[in-house]
């Protein structure tokens, strides 16, 4: 039986590794400098993410067509009401913020209004990663900068960057997963468990994905984590069902069928007729092809939205590009620590002792876990953002692990030499992914440019043509405003990058 | 430094190296360097030539005509061009969406530079580039072609 430990050094928490004092600094009593360091550290990372993200325009696609819908509903509350009569997807709130947007934007400021939102998600999630870290000695402050690393630079976090819907979803779900895990954190009152309830409400009424906050905020409680009360976790699991009954009973939206999309297959992607015909009788194999794939690309970047780019390489007859190798390798390598952790504490675990790096591999690991099975239907990069979001905090409990293992028992110089190789190794790569995210978010904007020059024709195409002059208007400034923007030539990039990054 | 914080800083240490360079890049950024990009602005044949519409929209918007020829620096299609016609530029370079939005934008296609356009079309053997120039002018005179254009 696990007893409530509400804070972090209680009897049943093991001690945490070399934890530095909290002098005072600059002057300023109580401000640890490492966690300081951290968060400034985080700012960068922010900051640098945030103008990548700022050189993208609106885009066309996904986001021309929800801001006309937008634009015929009088109010929030009218397309939000419109929103829950769709079939196959319940996500009203998504449409609602949509249209607070849409009419925040005034008719002018679209990419003001919908970038500036995307920035503070961004902005969000990096404190709130670096929040849930509690950063305290010197070997925190090194792994977390890693840990920062590994969260942009993990494929599953650029589909949350480079493009909008014309919001971002995905990235708000793991904003609200990673807000959920500080509060289970935090020391708990009754106003810890009303944000509790409300991030869950949020988050799952704007995407499927949103679910996953009721996987954090139990995951933790069961690990130890007391923050959010069980009281507040029983409202949790009512509005769960309540949900649930809303979808499926109330509005009967259903779940989405297999010829939604096409959907990637070991070498192919099956487009949803070839979808049915191979799995219409019995979709379960495909189904469980979904979730292993979408397990086995956060841990080890491999398959990648279904496909398996190794082999699908060897059979186009390329060479395999660096890039390949550069993914599967950091993405081994941390999979290895984060393994290697659950084995050294999985006994203590089952006897219910929990510290707070083995909670965080827990809490990281049900995410991961859980966010696989939920994309049964459909595997994508973008859905597993809060698994790859998960996967860098993961990592960070089990690296700093790691590091102080070794440096207590690494005797001989050689193998110290060796040890420390290999994590240059490792870091040197996450860091290359990272750059590589800022650059296919820099070709991004290039791409999405030029999108918006034939936007009319892409619109009868799609046969979407705006019906009125309040219509034609809104995609005229936004054509206008994609077009006005410069921004880097994919032309001028170095040739090597794009194997690299790609 | 203690054991493990050494151990630390090789794993930490390039993500806190990436830091700085990001420091770096945002600086130059905000001076208004583009690091990898050309230092003086694309001419209207070399946004034609690196397919780059949306800055062919920008600069005719900006009041350059789409039928003056401009240079073409050196790396972009090989050698240095002198002013070349953007509409040349984009056969030579295979645009052939950029052809067409520069007759939308205004570049003419008539009969005296018709047969040269024909030609490098051919020569590029791209079907659309072809169409794209016969459908710019219907009643274009039948060319005759050298050998090699350029």
């Amino acid at each position: 039986m696990i007893r409530d430990c509400r804070y972090t050094h209680d009897p049943v928490t093991l001690p945490s590794p070399a934890k530095a004092d909290v002098p005072a600094w600059l002057g300023i009593p109580g401000v640890n400098r490492w966690r300081l360091a951290t968060w400034l550290a985080g700012l960068v990372m922010a900051s640098a993410m945030s103008l990548s993200l700022l050189a993208i325009p609106v885009q066309r696609s996904d986001s021309v067509v929800p801001l006309l819908q937008a634009q015929e509903f009088p109010s929030v509350a009218e397309a939000v009401r419109a929103s829950a009569n769709n079939s196959a997807y319940f996500r009203p709130l998504r449409i609602g913020q949509i249209q607070v947007l849409y009419q925040w934007a005034d008719g002018q400021r679209y990419f003001v209004v919908f970038r500036g939102f995307h920035v503070l998600l961004v902005a969000a999630l990096f404190a709130g990663f670096v929040s849930v870290l509690r950063v305290d000695s010197p070997l925190d402050f090194l792994v977390a900068a890693l840990a920062m690393t590994v969260l942009i630079g993990h494929h599953a976090f650029l589909g949350t960057v480079w493009e909008a819907y014309p919001i971002n979803h995905f990235l708000e779900v793991c904003v609200l997963c990673v807000f959920a895990l500080a509060l289970a954190r935090s020391r708990g009152g009754w106003w810890v468990d009303l944000l509790a309830m409300l991030t869950f409400a949020v988050a799952a009424l704007t995407l499927e994905s949103g679910l996953l906050v009721c996987v954090v905020l139990w995951a933790a409680w069961l690990v130890g984590w007391r923050g959010v009360s069980w009281r507040a976790l029983v409202v949790v699991g009512v509005l769960l069902g309540v949900y649930l009954y809303a979808r499926f009973g109330y509005f009967a939206t259903g779940l989405p069928g297999l010829d939604e999309r096409e959907s990637g297959f070991w070498t192919t992607r099956l487009s949803p007729v070839e979808l049915r015909q191979r799995f219409g009788a019995d979709p379960r194999p495909f189904y469980l092809y979904n979730v292993v794939a979408s397990l086995l690309g956060v841990l080890f970047a491999e398959p990648r939205g279904g496909l398996y780019t190794v082999p699908l390489q060897i059979e186009r007859g390329l060479a395999i590009a660096p890039a390949t190798f550069l993914t599967i390798g950091t993405s081994l390598a941390t999979t290895a620590c984060i393994g290697w952790f659950v084995w050294r504490h999985a006994q203590e675990w089952f006897r219910g002792r929990f510290d707070d790096a083995g909670r965080l591999v827990c809490v990281s690991l049900a995410v991961i876990g859980a966010n696989a099975a939920i994309s049964y239907g459909y595997t994508k990069d973008e859905i597993m953002s809060p698994g790859g979001v998960f996967y860098a905090i993961a990592a960070y409990a089990s690296v700093r692990e790691v590091v102080a293992v070794a440096a207590r028992r690494t005797e001989t110089r050689r193998r110290h030499v060796l040890l420390a190789l290999v994590l240059l190794l490792v870091g040197c790569g996450w860091s290359i992914r990272t750059v590589g995210t800022h650059y296919n978010m820099h070709v991004m904007a290039f791409t999405m440019r030029e999108h918006w020059v034939d936007v009319d024709r892409w619109l009868d195409e799609q046969r979407v043509t705006p019906k009125n002059e309040g219509q034609r208007r809104l995609v005229r400034v936004l054509r206008d405003d994609a077009i006005s923007r410069t921004g880097i030539q994919p032309k001028f990039l170095p040739q090597w990058a794009d194997r690299w990054f790609q | 430094m203690s054991r493990e914080t050494a151990l630390g800083l090789y794993c930490g240490g390039p993500a806190l190296v990436l830091s700085g360079a990001l420091i770096v890049l945002m600086g130059v950024g905000a001076a208004g360097v583009r690091p990898f990009q050309p230092r003086e602005p694309l001419t209207l044949a070399e946004l034609v030539a690196v397919g780059d519409r949306a800055g062919i929209i920008r600069t005719v918007r900006l009041g350059v005509n789409p039928n003056d020829p401009s240079p073409v620096r050196a790396g972009i299609l090989g050698n240095r061009l002198d002013p070349t016609e953007p509409l040349e530029i984009a056969l030579i370079a295979n645009q052939v969406d950029a052809l067409r939005l520069l007759v939308e934008l205004g570049a003419v296609v008539h009969r005296g530079n018709y047969g040269k356009l024909w030609c490098l079309a051919r020569q590029s053997q791209n079907v659309d580039a072809r169409a794209a120039v016969e459908a710019a002018l219907p009643d274009g005179p039948p060319a005759q072609c050298p050998a090699a254009v350029r």
